[in-house]
């Protein structure tokens, strides 16, 4: 009897170990190592170590500025870079930063420089799994196919999203999915050379709701763009220097206020069966179009 | 047993007595690699906040030099608590309790600046300013995951700005008659009753200012007078923004309203100017008072 007390007592601490293991606040940096603690005092190399390190709903904080590696969230946590560290991450292949934390999970992104060398698939892909996404105070360079990609509800805010094919997709065939974006600067979504789907600034599709404020787009395919059955809400956005400033496609739902769209080659689109509703106040000049299809005059409150 | 002389013994006494005020800094210092031991000034500092108040003159400061945890504290004479810009201070809480409490004492002023608070969904106050204290401000902060309280609880003056409050029951809970200011706040994820509630008699101005996914409300007044400016209401469950109680009204101007179950509610007096579309119901049983700009 005392040796099967003693078996169960052994199983016991086995199977609980691994909780003894985790920290609530993991660090890594570059003179750390991936055989240490990962905690402030003896912070690990990479995110990844780090992160498989860090309790459900910990934090993860670069202590020194330097690159990191891209990494997975398989859970839900916080990463960042301490204030006044550049921690950078580049990718040249796949995606820099992938979201994957399971049903439920939040996480934030914040302060973080990715790069993708022109060759990257997306700076974060939240195409994984998780329930809230927030992205803040990133930089998100030279990703060919996007800057940030979400399947999941999603926030961007002050944050800069430069040469990438498509600078914030949000977009889900199956499932409702909740966008907001702001304070963001968006620059120069190359794609092809035929404007299309692969460079839009900002993008909603589908089971997308998404709203926008203070955020600009400049020189991309389409700047602000909807398709299918998704809303799109702008509120102090600009949209200038491409193909279409503006564009409510198949069906989509646009509306517009305190918006600046000029010097695009059309600066507002509605495709028949779609609906752009203006609460008159925005500013449409200088396009070579200025508007392409029928507005709907709504009142302010 | 030795006896002292009564001239010895009054002078020791004296002594003992003037000490804590020879001992207190203007500017203290906390570092993870710190002790409490230390004088807490910058080339020796304590470990935590708490002690390192403590060794500050009211009306001072105190500083963290290095990236770390420091721990809950109470903030208990005027001072300015802060991160060094560039230093990442956190107040990890994970379990029932306040991070920061304010009880600065009639007419105190307190400033806490840089600091990242965490309560890991269980923790029930990210800062507490119920005590005592005339003015607190509150800036550059992140309050994450006060699942059983308040992001920022008050009943005593405050300004917030520049701060981002996510995953907390309410985002900001005021319920006495005081005066707040809320400037370029970000509140996300509310999981069950306010992004900002003014109630108790309260006047609360908040500008450039945002609540995403709220579980309950959004911006709401309740016997008090909210006046919202240039702010966004999004996916709350209930009430985007709403006035409500005796003499209860939400004042707002160049606001957009979408996606809530309710945009307006109740008492709103609006300057005309405001965007409330793609609700379940844009205005719900809601006396839209329209006043004039001038």
């Amino acid at each position: 009897m005392r040796t099967c007390f003693r078996t169960l007592a052994l199983c016991a601490l086995v199977v609980a170990t691994p909780l003894y293991a985790q920290n609530n606040r993991s660090a890594v940096s570059i003179s750390g190592m991936d055989t240490a603690t990962c905690t402030v005092p003896d912070p690990c190399r990479t995110f990844n170590v780090a992160l498989s390190k860090t309790n459900a709903g910990g934090e993860v904080v670069a202590l020194t500025s330097g690159g990191y590696g891209p990494f997975t969230v398989d859970r839900p946590a916080t990463v960042l870079a301490a204030p006044g560290v550049y921690a950078a991450l580049v990718s040249t292949t796949g995606d820099t930063v992938l979201i994957n934390a399971g049903s439920g999970a939040r996480v934030v992104i914040r302060n973080l420089a990715l790069y993708g060398m022109g060759a990257g698939n997306a700076g974060v892909s939240a195409t994984g799994s998780g329930e809230e996404i927030h992205i803040e105070n990133c930089i998100i360079d030279g990703f060919a196919n996007y800057g940030v990609i979400s399947f999941f509800n999603i926030t961007v805010a002050d944050t800069t999203v430069r040469n990438c094919g498509s600078g914030i997709w949000i977009d889900n065939a199956a499932a409702i999915v909740k966008g907001h974006v702001e304070h963001v600067l968006i620059e120069d979504t190359r794609g092809l050379a035929t404007p299309n789907f692969s460079n839009v600034g900002v993008l909603a599709a589908r089971n997308a709701t998404v709203t926008v404020r203070n955020t600009v787009v400049v020189r991309s395919g389409y700047g602000f763009y909807a398709e299918l059955t998704a809303a799109l809400t702008l509120e102090n956005a600009l949209a200038s220097r491409s193909a279409i400033g503006i564009f409510s496609n198949a069906g989509a739902l646009i509306r517009i206020s305190n918006c600046v769209v000029t010097d695009n080659t059309t600066g507002l689109q509605v495709a028949i069966g779609s609906t752009m509703e203006t609460f008159q106040n925005n500013k449409i000049r200088g396009n070579g179009t200025d508007v392409s299809g029928t507005l709907t005059t709504v009142a302010q409150q | 047993m030795v006896k002292l002389p009564k001239a010895a013994l009054t002078t020791v006494l004296l002594f003992l007595a003037a000490v804590p005020l020879i001992a207190q800094n203007n500017r203290s210092a906390v570092s993870v690699t710190g002790s409490d031991m230390a004088t807490c000034t910058v080339p020796d500092p304590c470990r935590t906040f708490g002690v390192a108040i403590s060794k500050t003159n009211s009306g001072g400061e105190v500083v963290a030099l290095s990236s770390g945890g420091y721990g809950p504290f109470t903030i208990d004479r005027s001072a300015t608590v802060t991160a060094a810009p560039g230093v990442y201070a956190a107040i990890a809480l994970n379990g029932l309790g306040t991070a920061i409490t304010v009880n600065s004492g009639a007419g105190g002023r307190v400033t806490i600046r840089g600091l990242s608070l965490y309560g890991f969904g269980f923790a029930q106050v990210g800062i507490d300013v119920t005590q005592s204290g005339e003015e607190t401000h509150i800036e550059n902060c992140i309050i994450d995951r006060f699942g059983n309280g308040d992001g920022i609880l008050a009943f005593l003056n405050i300004t917030v700005s520049d701060t981002i409050i996510r995953g907390c029951r309410s985002g900001i809970w005021i319920n006495a008659p005081i005066k707040a200011s809320i400037e370029r706040v970000q509140i996300y994820d509310t999981t069950a009753l306010y992004a900002i509630l003014a109630a108790g008699g309260s006047n609360v101005t908040v500008r450039d200012s945002i609540s995403i996914r709220s579980d309950g409300n959004g911006f709401l007044a309740n016997a008090s007078i909210l006046t919202l400016e240039n702010c966004l209401s999004s996916r709350a469950a209930s009430y985007g923004i709403a006035g409500v109680g005796l003499g209860g009204v939400a004042r707002i101007s160049n606001c957009v309203v979408t996606d809530n179950t309710y945009g307006l509610v109740g008492t709103i007096e609006t300057f005309g100017n405001n965007k409330v579309r793609g609700n379940g119901t844009d205005i719900y049983s809601a006396s839209l008072i329209s006043v004039a700009q001038q």
